[in-house]
């Protein structure tokens, strides 16, 4: 099901919520679990059951860690039966066919296999179930006994199906353990407010005129069309996918819970380091944990945490889709980040702050071509067309049609991909010391503003799936 | 934790209170059939069955429906337009352009000279053919609004109506009479009602300044002892409830800066009255003013004009019982230019391609004694519906 979608809003969320707040206590767990499960098969239910294969495996292998401690070896062999096991599930639903249409065409064999589908979020809850299993082995977190409470971890409907990947430390004590009040509800609705609006407003509809422009042959782009359209889909997925963290941190606190936070306005970044410290904080810091660490992190020789560097950033490429552009993306990271360790990081400190964002920017922008891109082609000769390289012309028709239908939007979504709220809130908190501004500022002016936002969200919800159909038109 | 204060308050009221309001509401709401703005079916609850929740459609249909059937649909459809236009600035919907004067002008998209090239040279074997039997044809492809108005279209959404009817003229032999009203339509550009603010079709003004231009050719190629009539000999009476068109069914009315009406024409004098006739039916008169008053906002009002389309239709003209006979080939921009055309011929027959499935036209014209042929469609339809030119297989038209 998705946040975005009028039976989630207007029958999920409201029939979930009043249920699980006039049920009793003891019934919470168990109703959020049941409530979360419909919702995952509400799209794909046959996909129910790979999730539930998922949760019984880490809810056992966990079991058997707690209970084998005393033999060191065993336990290390529990956990890399678990870890390949939940790699081997994610393999085999995500990448099996990347692979066997690469092996086909490298030794030009013809291993047929089915087109198997992607289950549903099934990166994102993976990762989950491995950090369970890997805290307890770490005792960072307890073991759970009770199966119902490992599957409400796993597949709580707020973060399941794009994150933020929460790992198991975090909500250990959450899950037996946590409170409700208005004041956490009203918190949780402002962020889930946001996020709705950020992917309604804004990734939508820079949404549309990224997919207008990389619909067009990239040779055939002008200067200003591909950067508006790049630029348009860096805010995007951007807002998008923050817009989505956003709602599953607001709708965890709706019903108790706090998640850790996901997005922390990357493109003010000043080098590509930052950038990762601040975009899809739970991946990076999930791999930094579970990967980087355990293979030596920084804390070992030179050569080795370059390798270190490299190993994660291709995964982290790997982990974003099975085709080559995402690995591509991965290992352009990692470059960056590598070369960004050796020196660069030394000298950007050095020169004027704007270098360094625009350094970072145009880093991130150029990652997203081939994030984007279908093929390597394509992406390199978007590149070329973005510098001009391809002869094109500086600008055309179509770029001042987007600018003219979209350019408020963009300008919107560019203000507020920076911390222009918070800026213009603390100015504001600085001039103002009187008692009556800000109670006008807190228990007026933002609820309204809100509100405002909220109605508007609704309206463009609703109406996307107008549909005008014109059958007297000729 | 924090005392409860009057942000946490209002946010939980209002959120709460919207979600579960709006739940209510479409819950006790009876679901309706059809979408008066959007013209189109609306999606009925899916019946529950085990192997359509596996496979994923009942989930699918279910949200479709629970869309589709939600309550005040049109209300926030009209108000997202309302934001777009005026919060976001945009000024293309669609394929419509919203021009400062309240015109919506949906753009016709650049044709190449081998699109040209094709529609020209079926028009210019169907003439030959007819020529072959003693019929001339007359190939009256008309501009329409946004091809009269291109210049209204800001150079980052540009309409390519005069582009494309030079391309067809060029093409066209002479065998085929290419009749181009763009000159005299362009000299009343400035009085009011020539074309919809609303629609894409043209007002009954706009075809009778055409019909002059059309009927003068004939008149003189023919040698026909006829004239044609003038504006005065009509009375224009603008009838009936707004009229908000096409145009205005993509944009959403809350775009609107002005709405239209249909205007009726009436000859004046004593004749006796046109007679339609179609399969079994016939109707004295030229209009359906029943459609001037139906009660649906978004109601095609331009139907009032013949009743709208037909696959084929007959008009008698009493008054000329020794006249001649037209068979006109068209597209709605026809139906308001008929009653016009219908004192000079004994009979009008009026054949629309996209659904006639009658006999071959050349069996057709010799059998009802035509003696002219107007091929009448506007430069739009007569690039994007192909089956409008398809002389030789009728009948195989998507009405698009």
């Amino acid at each position: 099901m998705l946040f975005s979608s009028t039976t989630f809003l207007f029958l999920f969320l409201p029939v979930v919520f009043l249920l699980y707040y006039i049920i009793p206590r003891f019934l919470k767990n168990t109703f959020l679990m049941v409530a979360s499960l419909f919702f995952y098969a509400w799209g794909e239910p046959v996909f129910l059951l790979i999730m539930l294969l998922s949760i019984a495996l880490n809810y056992i292998f966990a079991l058997l860690i707690d209970s084998n401690r005393d033999k060191k070896s065993t336990v290390k062999w529990i956990l890399v039966v678990t870890v390949i096991s939940n790699l081997l599930i994610l393999v085999i639903f995500k990448y099996l066919n990347f692979i066997t249409d690469n092996i086909n065409s490298l030794f030009n064999l013809n291993i047929d296999i089915p087109q198997i589908t992607l289950p549903l979020g099934i990166s994102f809850y993976t990762f989950q179930g491995l950090s369970y299993v890997i805290d307890v082995y770490r005792k960072d977190g307890k073991v759970q006994k009770n199966p119902l409470n490992i599957a409400l971890y796993i597949s709580l409907f707020p973060q399941l199906i794009a994150g933020p990947i929460v790992r198991y430390q975090t909500v250990a004590d959450q899950i037996t353990k946590r409170k409700e009040s208005i004041f956490k509800i009203s918190e949780g609705i402002k962020r889930f407010i946001s996020g709705l609006a950020k992917k309604m407003l804004l990734a939508n509809n820079c949404g549309w005129v990224a997919d207008q422009i990389f619909a067009i042959p990239s040779t055939d782009l002008s200067v200003g069309q591909a950067w508006i359209g790049i630029i348009a889909y860096s805010l995007q997925i951007y807002f998008d996918f923050s817009g989505y963290s956003d709602m599953a941190i607001g709708l965890g606190k709706m019903f108790g819970f706090e998640f850790l936070e996901n997005f922390n306005f990357p493109y003010i970044s000043r080098s590509v380091t930052e950038f990762w410290r601040r975009w899809h904080i739970s991946l990076s810091s999930w791999f930094r944990d579970y990967l980087y660490f355990p293979l030596g992190g920084s804390r070992t020789t030179k050569f080795k945490t370059y390798r270190n560097l490299f190993i994660v950033w291709l995964a982290t490429g790997i982990w974003h889709g099975a085709a080559w552009n995402f690995i591509a993306w991965g290992v352009y990271y990692a470059l960056f980040l590598m070369v960004e360790k050796a020196f660069l990081l030394n000298f950007l400190r050095k020169i004027p702050k704007v270098f360094q964002h625009v350094y970072t920017l145009l880093i991130v922008i150029v990652g997203w071509v081939f994030f984007r891109s279908e093929t390597f082609n394509y992406g390199f000769n978007y590149i070329e067309s973005m510098f001009g390289f391809n002869g094109n012309k500086l600008w055309n028709a179509d770029a001042s049609f987007y600018l003219s239908q979209y350019g408020v939007i963009l300008l919107f979504a560019i203000l507020f991909s920076t911390p222009v709220v918070s800026f213009v809130k603390g100015k504001i908190k600085n001039y103002n010391k009187s008692n009556i501004i800000k109670f006008i500022g807190r228990d007026i002016f933002t609820p309204l503003f809100y509100i405002m936002l909220f109605y508007i969200t609704i309206v463009s919800l609703v109406s996307s799936t107008f549909n005008p159909f014109i059958y007297f038109r000729f | 934790m924090k005392k409860i204060n009057l942000q946490s308050l209002m946010l939980f009221i209002v959120f709460i209170g919207t979600i579960f309001t709006l739940l209510i509401i479409h819950i006790v709401t009876p679901d309706s059939d059809q979408s008066v703005l959007e013209n189109r079916k609306l999606a009925k609850r899916p019946d529950f069955t085990f192997e359509r929740y596996i496979s994923g459609e009942y989930s699918q249909r279910f949200d479709t429906y629970y869309s589709d059937q939600f309550p005040m649909r049109d209300f926030f459809v009209e108000n997202n337009a309302k934001i777009n236009h005026t919060v976001f600035r945009q000024d293309v919907v669609d394929d419509v352009y919203i021009a400062e004067d309240g015109y919506l002008l949906s753009r016709i998209n650049e044709a190449t000279s081998e699109e040209a090239h094709v529609v020209a040279n079926r028009i210019n074997d169907f003439a030959k053919d007819m020529d072959e039997i003693g019929v001339s044809v007359y190939t009256a492809i008309m501009p329409n609004k946004s091809t009269m108005m291109e210049d209204k279209f800001p150079s980052y959404f540009q309409s390519y109506g005069q582009k494309n009817l030079d391309l067809l003229f060029e093409n066209l032999y002479p065998i085929t009479n290419p009749i181009d009203s763009r000159t005299i339509l362009e000299e009343h550009m400035d009085e009011e009602n020539m074309f919809y603010y609303t629609d894409h079709h043209w007002q009954a003004k706009a075809a009778f300044y055409a019909y002059q231009n059309v009927m003068n050719t004939i008149i003189k190629k023919e040698n026909l002892d006829e004239s044609v009539l003038k504006y005065s000999d009509y009375q224009w009476e603008i009838k009936g409830k707004p009229f908000y068109g096409s145009d205005a069914r993509k944009t959403a009315a809350s775009n609107l800066k002005k709405k239209d009406q249909i205007v009726v024409a009436t000859l004046k004098g004593d004749y006796i009255p046109f007679k339609m006739k179609w399969g079994i039916k016939s109707r004295e008169g030229l209009y359906d003013m029943s459609f001037l008053n139906t009660k649906n906002v978004y109601s095609n009002r331009y139907q009032a004009y013949m009743g709208g389309d037909y696959a084929l239709l007959t008009v008698y003209n009493d008054n000329k019982k020794n006249g001649t006979n037209v068979l006109v080939i068209k597209d709605s921009y026809a139906n308001a230019f008929i009653q016009f055309l219908a004192p000079h011929y004994k009979e009008i027959h009026v054949m629309d391609l996209r659904h006639y499935k009658g006999e071959p036209i050349k069996k057709y014209v010799q059998d009802h004694n035509i003696n002219h042929i107007i091929i009448l469609n506007n430069v739009n339809s007569i690039f994007v519906t192909p089956s409008l030119t398809d002389f030789e297989n009728p009948g195989q038209g998507e009405n698009q």
